[in-house]
């Protein structure tokens, strides 16, 4: 854009706007003619408008900045060579909002009021919700054929043979890495074939469920709460609602019984394929299977085996209903569902670990 | 608006133009042109094709077969090029709007421009100003989408479309969920900004008080023979256009007996 502009007396501005030209002359003229009409604020500005009609976006914008801009200090503005109605063109495009739109303050005392609240809401409706989940878990369970079970088994096989390859595949990595690394260690105390004990007892009594624990709360977790989450957005949770359809009971409960029930059989597979791993290196030390079977037998107890699939039990549980309490607390807008399964997973780890060791520390005092 | 007939030079043209999904037709044989200056409406009963023809000519859905010509590029067959001229030619409003959620509706409009042009932030920002006034959303520029009305994210999205003051605008089901009176108001939105800035507007709807307020022709897709019925001004249609065409307009259900013989 070619620009013409001549400083008159020092409250009176003439601009002259030529034909139309491309965004770097744009530029120009915003910065030397636009930008200081605006800092000096005239009190009276004549706009020499071009021949051709109508005024780009472009030059449209600056009329309007420099007309807004002195209208408000009390200023005029003349258009010359415009059409009549031009003031009326210009009103379209100059309506601006009457705050600055910007969001006022929020003090100290009042943040940590309204994250008080906050806090004390999320709690109520996780207690709301626990409440719901047990009330809905035994109606369930004494009315059996209320279970969706086209949920129950869709999620059942999500959470169990789905999961079963990455599972088994990490669970036998981590047992191959933990008798990799404790080797040298007992080697030096002559003693190489006690490595089958650490591995039997680290995995059954521990790291199986855990690990299968945090596998599940990235799958099964996320996945609940994408999948409520997405309901929620697309008002499904409200349909329910409406038709007298508790989503707790609809929804939720197939879900967390199908975890409840396939996680701890996974948690059975991924243990044995953990020791499966610790194996190969002892395996290559040339112990024979049957001696590491013996030792796994005298070093651990059936109450292990019992312990370990009690704690997936809890664990599932914990991941089932973290998944499925995110997706249904799902808020609007277009990173709602992704922020949830974030939440779900997040909270689903943080929970299966808080448990483990409360857990641990329980059977630990009753000497199991 | 008699402002279509002054300038009748054509700036989007269809010529025996097939369009559908995946190499099946939906529609066959389109023929019809867009003048600078004018509101087409495209319209036709649920299922028509009309959301698929808004598509293909929003460059989302490749055509088959036939000519579609954008300000004299053809799309059948464009290159990168002849498809960035043609996407730079047509803003498009989709039916729900399409704002991005993460943005506020100032930015959203300011996105195109950002993209597309070379202009200093605070120009970028005084046209999206300029904008948000021209379709009354002033006081919803730092606003996030979903703290819009229905009809304000309509007027939003229509901003958005007009950010790169493409000759063509194409809006799908503009009215669409809207209450009579904010559905009127984005009416005479769609009018003024036509008249006013002399582009074309495509608006694809089935709503006939807007059809009658807005279109200065209309183009009519019959769902049953798959291709475009009649084109004329809606009034003149009413009166004198095909049957199935006229029953649309006049809003007459289709005859039970006349179904079963």
């Amino acid at each position: 854009m070619k620009v013409e502009c001549a400083y008159g007396m020092e409250s009176t501005v003439t601009i002259q706007i030529a034909a139309v030209g491309d965004d770097a002359n744009m530029n120009v003229f915003w910065s030397t003619v636009v930008e200081p009409v605006l800092a000096r604020c005239p009190s009276q500005v004549s706009i020499h408008l071009p021949d051709v009609r109508p005024l780009s976006l472009a030059q449209m914008a600056a009329v309007v900045a420099i007309a807004t801009r002195v209208r408000s200090n009390g200023g005029t503005v003349s258009y010359i060579g415009a059409e009549p109605d031009f003031h009326q063109v210009v009103e379209v495009f100059a309506r601006r909002p009457e705050d600055s739109g910007k969001k006022a303050k929020v003090g100290f005392v009042r943040q940590v009021g309204l994250s008080t609240i906050h806090t004390v809401q999320t709690g109520f409706s996780i207690l709301v919700f626990a409440v719901s989940l047990v009330v809905a878990l035994i109606g369930a369970i004494r009315h059996p054929q209320t279970i969706r079970w086209r949920d129950f088994f869709g999620a059942a096989a999500a959470s169990s043979t789905d999961a079963l390859p990455v599972t088994v595949l990490l669970c036998s990595i981590v047992g191959f890495i933990i008798a990799f690394q404790t080797m040298p260690s007992f080697e030096q105390f002559g003693m190489p074939s006690m490595v089958g004990v650490v591995i039997g007892v680290s995995m059954v009594r521990e790291l199986g469920p855990l690990i299968t624990a945090i596998i599940l709360a990235g799958r099964s977790g996320s996945a609940f709460a994408a999948e409520l989450g997405t309901m929620t957005v697309t008002n499904e949770i409200d349909a329910l609602r409406a038709l007298d359809l508790e989503p707790v009971r609809f929804l939720v409960v197939p879900r967390l019984l199908a975890v409840a029930i396939m996680a701890p059989l996974l948690s059975i597979l991924a243990t044995l394929a953990g020791l499966m791993g610790g194996y190969l290196v002892l395996w290559d030390k040339d112990i024979s299977f049957l001696f590491f079977y013996d030792q796994l037998k005298h070093s651990l107890h059936p109450h292990d085996f019992m312990q370990a699939v009690f704690k997936m039990f809890v664990f599932s549980l914990l991941v089932g209903s973290a998944g499925c309490l995110a997706g249904l607390q799902t808020a609007d807008g277009p990173g709602a569902v992704g922020r949830s399964a974030t939440r779900a997973v997040v909270a689903g780890i943080v929970l299966v670990i808080l448990a483990d060791g409360l857990m641990g520390a329980i059977f630990y005092s009753l000497g199991w | 608006m008699t402002h279509a007939n002054d300038e009748s030079s054509v700036i989007l043209s269809a010529d025996r133009l097939s369009i559908g999904y995946d190499g099946e037709a939906v529609m066959r044989d389109l023929s019809f042109d867009v003048r600078r200056g004018e509101v087409l409406v495209i319209c036709g009963g649920s299922g028509c094709g009309k959301t698929t023809l808004m598509r293909t000519i929003a460059t989302l859905l490749p055509p088959i077969s036939g000519s579609l010509k954008v300000s004299g590029v053809e799309l059948v067959g464009a290159d990168k090029r002849g498809l960035t001229t043609i996407r730079n030619s047509i803003g498009v409003m989709f039916q729900n709007g399409a704002l991005f959620g993460g943005l506020s509706v100032l930015e959203n409009v300011m996105l195109p421009m950002e993209a597309h042009r070379h202009l200093r932030k605070p120009v970028r920002r005084e046209m999206a100003r300029c904008l948000l006034s021209a379709v009354y959303l002033q006081d919803a520029a730092n606003k996030l989408p979903n703290e819009l009305s229905g009809g304000m994210q309509k007027r939003a999205a229509i901003a958005r479309a007009l950010a790169l003051e493409p000759p063509i605008v194409v809006l799908d089901e503009p009215s669409a969920g809207l209450d009579p009176i904010t559905s009127a108001e984005l009416d005479q939105l769609i009018k003024y900004i036509c008249h006013s800035t002399r582009r074309s507007f495509i608006v694809v709807t089935h709503e006939l008080p807007s059809i009658f307020e807005i279109a200065d022709r209309m183009v009519f897709l019959d769902a049953t023979t798959k291709t475009v019925t009649a084109v004329g001004k809606p009034q003149e249609l009413l009166r004198s256009g095909p049957e199935r065409v006229r029953q649309f307009l006049s809003r007459t259900p289709n005859d039970p007996k006349k179904e079963a013989a």
